[in-house]
């Protein structure tokens, strides 16, 4: 364990760069300020809501920017779709890139599966650090446009949200009964395994085909296609589809498990990805072209 | 008198790589205490070699023990082992010290003042805060021969370990090799420089086009 332990700070060790945090707060604030934006101009617009009747708070962003994407919505598809891609930037190819780059590391482990599950609960660590700065950089930002509150809005919790935002939430009833930091609480669950899942499946294709962009790029049109099935056109399937795991309204809206089924998929997808990637990284050979 | 031990043995070891054969029957019986230099041409197979002894690369054909252990495909590594394979990849954001740190971690086998001596004997300091990414070629392989030799294996592979080292950095290189030779230490070293090889090892293999087609003993 003491082993897994270590490999965990050297991974986050690897994983963090000034370079990464800086893009990090570039793309969530963006996020942010663009969810704020569209949060102003509506309440302003056709789904005019007089502050004074149902006044909102600074959650109402946060919950706008992470539920999913929005019905007939291409920014909000692509403002919720955004945060996973660079997810795929950062940890999609770390594995492969420590096993071909950094043998000397490699070769520290007793076992090339020691290495490798080290790895992967390093990068699990690393990628709940990814949203929970996240979030955080999305609350702050969310601060500007609306007041901080300890609870839910009036707003959200009367439903006007939902139907003026267009999201797929349809029920309020599930807010209701969470308090912001359960939901913060459970979405960081889902997120972050709905995103291991994803890490560990693509670091387990790059170590089989050893191509950077190719399978990354495969993944996301997965994810992406699957997740547009399940939540425009079939709803019953969608279960059974990686992507929507990911979508949180999806869950509430459609099954109402929050967290039971999503956890099963995600758990049972990254529990095979972990086997298969052992067995792959048992038989291959650790080099590159470039050897002498 | 004592007997000497084997350290390393190959039997009959062959790499076939994309239908093109890398290693070709390789016979090695190396023991320690003594200094092995591999020479050839590029792409003859030296850097092969090493990936196989150290468990990097599985041989298609033939056995490979290092310390009385067989290294097939069960996906252990050889432990008592201090590499540099080519330039090592080091986290560019963080300083030599902080790298060596990390690397040392997770065997623990080296204390953080064993960490500042070894940075020390090759000409390093350990206090520079300059990080990796802004160090000189030199310097990166000094830190290479430095993370090999921190946790005092009783085998070192070292590929091409003079590459990019000014004479200081040589003659301090030289003078590690034979400490180490001297306590009873295995080493296997690769260099395109025929002089310094001569001059370190206590047998010289010739290899070209993965096989070994001489050997001379001092």
């Amino acid at each position: 364990m003491k082993v897994f332990a270590k490999s965990m700070i050297i991974n986050l060790a690897s994983e963090f760069s000034l370079h990464r945090l800086l893009m990090l707060t570039i793309i969530f604030s963006l996020i942010g300020l663009n969810t704020g934006c569209e949060y102003t101009d509506f309440a302003l617009g056709e789904h005019y809501m007089p502050i004074d009747e149902v006044p909102g708070n600074s959650w109402d962003m946060l919950v706008m920017a992470l539920s999913g994407p929005a019905r007939e919505n291409l920014l909000g598809w692509i403002r919720w779709f955004t945060p996973f891609v660079l997810m795929v930037l950062f940890f999609g190819n770390s594995a492969r890139n420590e096993l071909f780059k950094r043998p000397e590391l490699v070769m520290r482990y007793k076992s090339r599966t020691e290495w490798w599950l080290s790895k992967m609960l390093g990068t699990a660590m690393a990628i709940c650090v990814f949203w929970i700065t996240g979030f955080f950089i999305l609350e702050v930002i969310s601060l500007l446009f609306g007041s901080w509150s300890a609870g839910w809005s009036e707003r959200l919790l009367s439903g006007k949200l939902f139907n003026a935002y267009q999201l797929l939430i349809t029920t309020n009833e599930w807010f209701a009964a969470h308090s912001p930091y359960e939901y913060l609480f459970i979405l960081l669950i889902l997120y972050s395994t709905g995103s291991l899942a994803m890490a560990t499946f693509i670091n387990c294709s790059t170590l089989l085909f050893r191509n950077s962009y190719t399978v990354p790029l495969i993944t996301l049109l997965l994810y992406f296609s699957t997740a547009h099935m399940g939540c425009f056109v079939d709803r019953f399937t969608s279960r059974w589809l990686p992507g929507t795991q990911l979508v949180f309204a999806r869950q509430i809206d459609a099954s109402r498990t929050i967290l039971r089924w999503p956890l099963l998929f995600n758990i049972t997808w990254i529990t095979c990805c972990l086997f298969i990637g052992a067995v792959i990284l048992n038989r291959i050979d650790i080099f590159t072209q470039k050897s002498d | 008198m004592s007997e000497t031990r084997t350290v390393v043995k190959l039997e009959n070891v062959t790499k076939v790589i994309k239908r093109q054969t890398v290693l070709n029957g390789i016979n090695l019986d190396l023991t320690e205490g003594k200094v092995y230099g591999f020479v050839g041409k590029n792409a003859s197979g030296k850097t092969m070699l090493f990936r196989v002894i150290c468990g990097l690369v599985y041989p298609t054909s033939g056995r490979v023990v290092v310390f009385d252990k067989e290294i097939f495909k069960n996906g252990f590594f050889p432990q008592g082992i201090g590499a540099m394979l080519e330039q090592p990849g080091f986290l560019p954001q963080y300083s030599g010290k902080k790298n060596l740190k990390l690397l040392a971690s997770i065997r623990k086998l080296a204390t953080e003042e064993q960490i500042e001596s070894c940075m020390k004997k090759l000409g390093l300091d350990p206090d520079l805060r300059k990080p990796v990414r802004a160090y000189s070629m030199g310097m990166k392989q000094r830190l290479g021969i430095a993370q090999a030799i921190m946790e005092n294996p009783k085998l070192l592979v070292l590929d091409e370990p003079t590459n990019s080292l000014d004479s200081e950095g040589v003659t301090i290189f030289r003078n590690l090799i034979m400490d180490f030779r001297e306590e009873g230490k295995t080493i296997l070293l690769t260099s395109h420089n025929m002089q310094e090889i001569e001059a370190l090892c206590d047998a010289i293999f010739h290899i070209d086009n993965g096989s070994i087609i001489s050997s001379v003993f001092h």
